[in-house]
């Protein structure tokens, strides 16, 4: 390939725009909780302290949910094959490059969703008089998110790999095939992690939390998540990216 | 002098499950030839276009484009496809944007004079006529310096007054250099392209000769065609 | 062998081989055989079942050659307390807690950790490797101390 051609850049902005219905939806989401967040706070204000629980886990369960569904959004919109897949198959960049672009596209997507959300829930915490640390929240969305990498590859893969069925039309099998598979897998390295977590690296640091000058973390055991997770995550992200690319490259259509 | 061979099948079978695409067929494409492909539909004429653009692969035989697989020489190869859908948000000048970014052989100045030649519309796909997106995929394929140009009938589903800037933009296009294999059951309108016409009938090869022959023989493109159907 | 496992496995071989001549590629064959082995053999060597009860495992309140252990508040990540011969052994991956030690004669012990903090009787240990002999009772308080192996009796090291 001509080394003058980067297309990285295009593949996405194709991303970009061919998602764009998809990222309206996740606005749509952020916005629905900050109007969450914002009667949160209205309601809060008149209340006494002894009756803010039940509002504070409303919150709470409403931005879970909506990081979920965020979440979810996102898979489907990434694990959907489409007609047009077949026109860039012959296009030039290599199948990893057209695999790499989707997964940046889709892992910075869901970094400023879930950022989007941590400040959210930073902002509706403090209404309850809740201190917590800005950066440590973001760093716990972004900890989540690594988490969440590998589901994003698996995503991609099992849409290459429905392509790569289209012919013999077992792309069903194909995904029943990679669900299961991919349920397995997640469970060896959960397992994996259980095993060997605290063992090797550092702590990746929990954000601070104190109420009224009181540090609410200070009997947890841990001083920190364990880092070994996302270590063993972004490796099995990396593999299933590899494969994907490669699957790319031999799709009949 | 014989040209040099830019692209062969050799004995190449395609099944699909059980059925046969193809069966056992042989061709050689020089660089510089026009080839007309034809036969009904179900001849086998698009799986041959898919397996010389590496977009499927024999069940058995072989198939090189400049000697190596199809796939690896895509960056030589256009092809444009019949069933392709494109985003149906794509405007002309994304279909610019896409296609420099991802063919380091694609002619922007070009793809702009072939727009307006072909007068295709400056808006999204999904509000154009099939003409025009024919039009348009035409232009996006043509705009580019390949080696091999395999066109999957281009004229297929499309009105007269779009057959006729389609053509003729092939035929102001064609360049010297550049192998072009056109499928088509249009015989009649572009059998003037052609310098070989190959004829498929039930995934075989029916006939392979030279335009010219034919037309030495005192018989057009379009009657050998409907001697070999009969 | 119930029929129920039976038809499974025939299941998944009838997959395996409508996925294997399915496509052209071989990476998505590698793959999704993969995958469907993953499903067939969920514990090829029987580490799984018995890896996640032993995690619960956690005994304490020790009464060991004149050594009794009382654990107070504790909390910890990945603890194992154990007996070898007549040396008591805890280690833990984090540990947070207060553990009293009441001894009847001199005992020697071992105290190794990464990181947090640990008093022993009140007095702040450094990270690493602390041994000496408990002459009296006392009583080591953890915060969320890291990699701890504490070993109290004959032979306590920090190796």
């Amino acid at each position: 390939m001509n080394p003058r051609v980067n297309p990285l850049p295009t593949l996405l902005w194709l991303e970009l725009r061919k998602h764009t219905g998809w990222l309206t939806v996740l606005g749509g989401i952020l916005a629905l909780s900050l109007v969450v967040v914002l009667r949160v706070r209205q309601e809060v204000a008149g209340r006494p302290f002894g009756d803010q629980g039940g509002l504070f886990a409303l919150q709470f369960v409403l931005l879970f949910l909506a990081a979920l569904a965020g979440f979810l959004l996102l898979l489907i919109a990434l694990g959907r094959a489409s007609r047009a897949e077949t026109w860039l198959l012959l296009s030039v960049p290599p199948g990893i490059t057209h695999q790499l672009a989707r997964f940046i596209f889709g892992a910075t997507a869901l970094l400023v969703f879930a950022g989007g959300l941590a400040g959210l829930l930073w902002w509706g915490s403090s209404a309850f008089g809740l201190e917590v640390g800005l950066i440590g929240m973001l760093g716990l969305a972004l900890y989540l998110v690594i988490l969440g990498l590998p589901l994003l590859a698996l995503a991609l893969l099992g849409r290459t790999l429905t392509l790569a069925y289209g012919l013999s039309r077992l792309g069903w099998l194909s995904g029943i095939a990679t669900a299961l598979g991919a349920f397995n897998l997640l469970g060896w390295l959960f397992e994996l992690s259980a095993r060997t977590i605290y063992s090797f690296l550092p702590v990746w640091p929990l954000p601070a939390l104190r109420l009224a000058g009181q540090d609410l973390l200070g009997e947890v055991p841990v001083s920190g998540l364990p880092s070994e997770p996302l270590l063993y995550g972004l490796v099995l992200t990396a593999l299933l990216i590899g494969l994907a690319g490669r699957v790319w490259d031999e799709v009949e259509a | 002098m014989a040209a040099e061979v830019l692209a062969r099948l050799e004995n190449v079978t395609k099944r699909y499950g059980g059925r046969e695409g193809l069966h056992r067929l042989s061709l050689e494409l020089p660089q510089g030839q026009a080839v007309g492909l034809l036969g009904l539909n179900g001849a086998g004429k698009t799986t041959a276009l898919k397996l010389l653009a590496g977009l499927l692969v024999p069940s058995a035989g072989r198939v090189e484009v400049l000697g190596r697989r199809p796939r690896d020489e895509r960056a030589r190869i256009a092809f444009l496809s019949e069933s392709d859908g494109l985003y149906p948000w794509l405007t002309p000048a994304d279909g610019e944007r896409l296609m420099r970014g991802l063919y380091p052989d694609f002619r922007p100045a070009r793809y702009r004079e072939l727009l307006a030649f072909l007068e295709v519309p400056a808006r999204a796909i999904k509000t154009l006529s099939k003409g025009q997106q024919g039009r348009l995929r035409l232009a996006m394929a043509l705009a580019r310096e390949a080696k091999l140009y395999l066109l999957d009938e281009p004229l297929a589903g499309i009105d007269l007054i779009s057959r006729d800037r389609i053509l003729r933009a092939l035929v102001q296009e064609w360049r010297e250099e550049a192998t072009v294999v056109l499928s088509t059951h249009e015989v009649a309108e572009a059998e003037g392209l052609f310098d070989r016409a190959v004829f498929l009938k039930e995934g075989r090869l029916a006939l392979d000769a030279p335009a010219e022959d034919l037309r030495a023989q005192g018989k057009s493109v379009v009657e050998a065609f409907k001697e070999v159907l009969a | 062998m119930s029929i129920w496992t039976i038809l499974w496995w025939a299941l998944l071989a009838g997959a395996a081989l409508a996925l294997w001549r399915g496509t052209q590629s071989m990476t998505a064959k590698i793959v999704l055989l993969g995958g469907l082995l993953l499903v067939a053999i969920p514990d090829p060597l029987g580490t799984r079942a018995a890896f996640w009860p032993s995690v619960g495992e956690y005994q304490m309140d020790v009464h060991l050659n004149g050594v009794v252990v009382e654990s107070r508040r504790s909390v910890c990540v990945f603890c194992t307390s154990r007996v070898r011969g007549e040396r008591w052994q805890l280690t833990a991956r984090f540990l947070s807690g207060s553990y009293a030690l009441s001894v009847k004669g001199p005992q020697p012990y071992a105290l190794a950790f990464r990181a947090g903090r640990v008093l022993q009787g009140g007095r702040a240990l450094a990270p690493g490797c602390t041994t000496g002999t408990l002459e009296a009772d006392t009583t080591f308080d953890f915060t969320r101390a890291e990699r701890l192996d504490f070993q109290v009796g004959p032979g306590a090291s920090c190796r």
